[in-house]
């Protein structure tokens, strides 16, 4: 049995070297899928394009402008009239536009005050990314406003110590210059004004002091907020773990399809069947190149994925290999059973790209699960995909043991037990 | 025997495309199957070799059940078929110690040295096989088929294509295997080719219409026919046109 398994591997393994292309496809595709998908995939957009609207063009105005131009994230594309501004955003030469009312100052107070951005739905994830970016901008800029405020009032209020008291000029002076000699008198005035200063002095420090305990600061005014495993919220470090999971189920399932219906196609295969090679046999030594095809290419991508896109693996090796071999066992079951339901390499291609590409957008690889309606998630839980992907992000970011998830661990099983299993029962039958 | 079926019968749904075929082939001999394109030929030859299940009537294939023992008998047999089926980008030896790993032949070295040296393999053993020309591929289907020494060969019309000298040269070497011991059964249109066969059958839309020796076929139909020796191919147009003398291609 196993001379007849080496044969077959023997020859799987000459027909590699011999068909340059093939090879390439199979071990520098993946590689190339994740280079190009992984700067591809990504929600981020590192630079907004602003343009600003100023009706207002008053100190405050200006300083807000002044704000955007040094921030990092942005770039101020021009000072635009209101329909500049909105044909810019429809050419997409503009990624948000900030509208500064007229009587624009720091703290509005009136709705005809408040600022305007708009941005473009149309280019949802732009628009997004411009939000969220515009929006902690103005809490900033707000923040610095409020304390800019509390400042003003502070020196305002301080202001009122300076009134000093003369009290030449008051009804009792009369009445205490028939009471007093000059000299004490003098005396007595400057001793009164200064108690009378020190007075009001410290009532107004006690009132400043008063105002300020209630006044909120600014600085606490924001939550605290503390991300985990992800603290850029980079989508990068995302979307690679499913990447990987994605090339991997993709070249998989396609090659071993290929393979075995190029065989088919050439009458091969027929010649096969009327030697003592039994169907298991054949099904193994088809496999066994495949499946080690694919375990270069799984440690290929995983490398790549860490070290050009800088993603953390924050778990083990071992455990993650064995879950992710899981995976691999069953969409070579995958690529086996389209191969026996296939006459030649073109039905199975389409077959293989049609049961692949619903993954791409189904299985949570893109869109989170929770936000698809019941009908589809059914749909979504029957894919391999969707238990590989969990399993592979939270052992990359969180450095979870792959083991812990029990539930995806047992469906990626039966996944590969029932593909294979099913696959090698029709293969039995297809070859009679 | 080494070929004895009971009304085979195989139907793809309403078509009948082997219909009640009663055949027996001895030890040694080379059995020529005839006929039309579309007679059932090659089903029969897919059912005997246990690629496709019959759908009625069984036989035994050297000694063993057709449907039971399949195992037993692919063990012994050498199969050719009409599709052209080595592996083209193997080199000729990658493709015969492949076969020969398959049907787990032992002292493969020597096994494949002989197969080459025999069937003249020897300059072109390193030479992809999707690169030689039609009449050396033959050659080398040939020799992979033949490697395990099998009890009995099956070919399917194995020198369509193939110029006339490449033609004598592989009946030569099919002669000698029959002088091993080596039982043929094998499909042709060649009625040169037929004529060489110890045993001719013929069929015609599914069905065994004559079978026997060249001779015996050739007085059989001489009383009922103008000519003292009709040669084979007047006899096979003849009992063709009989068959179906609508179409005449079935």
């Amino acid at each position: 049995m196993w001379r007849r398994i080496g044969a077959l591997i023997q020859k799987e393994f000459i027909q590699m070297r011999r068909d340059r292309r093939t090879l390439a496809m199979m071990v520098m595709l993946p590689v190339l899928w994740l280079v190009a998908f992984g700067y591809a995939v990504n929600f981020d957009i590192e630079t907004i394009q602003v343009d600003v609207v100023d009706h207002a063009d008053n100190g405050d105005s200006r300083e807000l402008i002044r704000q955007i131009r040094n921030q990092e994230d942005f770039s101020l594309t021009g000072i635009v009239s209101t329909t500049e501004g909105r044909e810019d955003l429809k050419q997409g030469s503009t990624d948000v536009v900030i509208t500064i009312p007229a009587g624009y100052s720091g703290l509005p107070r009136k709705k005809e005050e408040t600022l305007r951005v708009q941005v473009d739905g149309s280019r949802l994830f732009t628009a997004q990314s411009a939000l969220r970016k515009v929006n902690e901008f103005l809490l900033d800029e707000q923040k610095e406003n409020m304390n800019r405020l509390q400042d003003e009032m502070e020196k305002s209020l301080q202001e009122g110590k300076t009134a000093t008291v003369d009290l030449s000029q008051t009804p009792v002076w009369p009445h205490l210059e028939q009471m007093m000699p000059p000299q004490a008198l003098e005396r007595f005035q400057s001793e009164w004004a200064k108690g009378m200063e020190r007075q009001v002095k410290e009532s107004i420090e006690k009132r400043v002091e008063r105002v300020k305990e209630q006044f909120p600061d600014p600085e606490q005014m924001k939550p605290e907020v503390d991300v985990l495993y992800n603290p850029d919220i980079r989508s990068v470090h995302y979307m690679i773990p499913g990447l990987v999971g994605l090339v991997l189920i993709f070249i998989t399932t396609l090659m071993t399809a290929l393979g075995i219906v190029r065989e088919k196609e050439r009458g091969t295969l027929e010649q096969l069947v009327v030697t003592p090679l039994r169907s298991f046999e054949l099904m193994v030594g088809k496999l066994i190149p495949y499946f080690l095809i694919a375990v270069v290419d799984f440690f290929l991508v995983f490398a790549v994925g860490i070290q050009l896109f800088d993603v953390p693996f924050r778990g083990e090796v071992l455990p993650f290999l064995a879950v992710s071999l899981l995976f691999l066992l069953g969409s070579l079951g995958m690529g086996l059973l389209v191969s026996t339901v296939s006459q030649n390499q073109q039905q199975a291609m389409q077959l293989a790209v049609l049961t692949l590409v619903p993954q791409i957008i189904l299985s949570g690889f893109i869109f989170p699960l929770e936000a698809m309606p019941w009908g589809i998630r059914w749909v979504s839980w029957l894919m391999p995909l969707t238990y590989f992907l969990p399993v592979s992000r939270d052992v990359f970011l969180k450095g979870a043991n792959p083991f812990d998830y029990t539930m995806e661990v047992s469906v990626l099983a039966v996944y590969a037990v029932l593909f294979l299993g099913v696959a090698a029962l029709r293969f039995r039958r297809n070859l009679g | 025997m080494v070929i004895r079926l009971e009304s085979l019968t195989k139907r793809f749904g309403n078509f009948t495309a082997v219909d009640k075929v009663h055949l027996e082939v001895g030890k040694g001999e080379i059995c020529g199957l005839i006929g039309a394109n579309g007679a059932g030929k090659t089903t029969l030859i897919r059912m005997i070799c246990g690629i496709l299940a019959p759908t009625e009537g069984r036989g035994k294939v050297l000694g063993y059940d057709m449907l039971k023992e399949r195992k037993a008998i692919r063990d012994r047999l050498g199969y050719m078929s009409q599709k052209f089926s080595l592996y083209p980008d193997l080199t000729v030896e990658e493709n015969l110690r492949f076969f020969a790993g398959i049907y787990t032949v032992k002292s493969v070295d020597r096994q494949v040295e002989e197969r080459m040296d025999r069937f003249g393999l020897q300059e072109i053993r390193r030479e992809q096989v999707s690169s030689l020309p039609g009449g050396w591929k033959q050659k080398v289907a040939f020799a992979s088929a033949t490697l395990h020494s099998p009890s009995l060969l099956i070919l399917d019309e194995p020198t369509s294509g193939v110029d006339p000298i490449a033609r004598r040269g592989f009946w030569d070497l099919l002669y000698g295997m029959a002088a091993e011991g080596m039982t043929v059964l094998v499909t042709t249109h060649y009625m040169d080719e037929a004529e060489r066969c110890d045993r001719v059958a013929m069929m015609s839309r599914g069905r065994l219409i004559m079978e026997g020796t060249v001779s015996q076929l050739r007085s059989r139909s001489s009383s009922s026919h103008d000519h003292i020796r009709p040669t084979l191919e007047e006899i096979f147009i003849h009992m063709i046109g009989e068959e179906s003398p609508r179409d005449g291609t079935r």
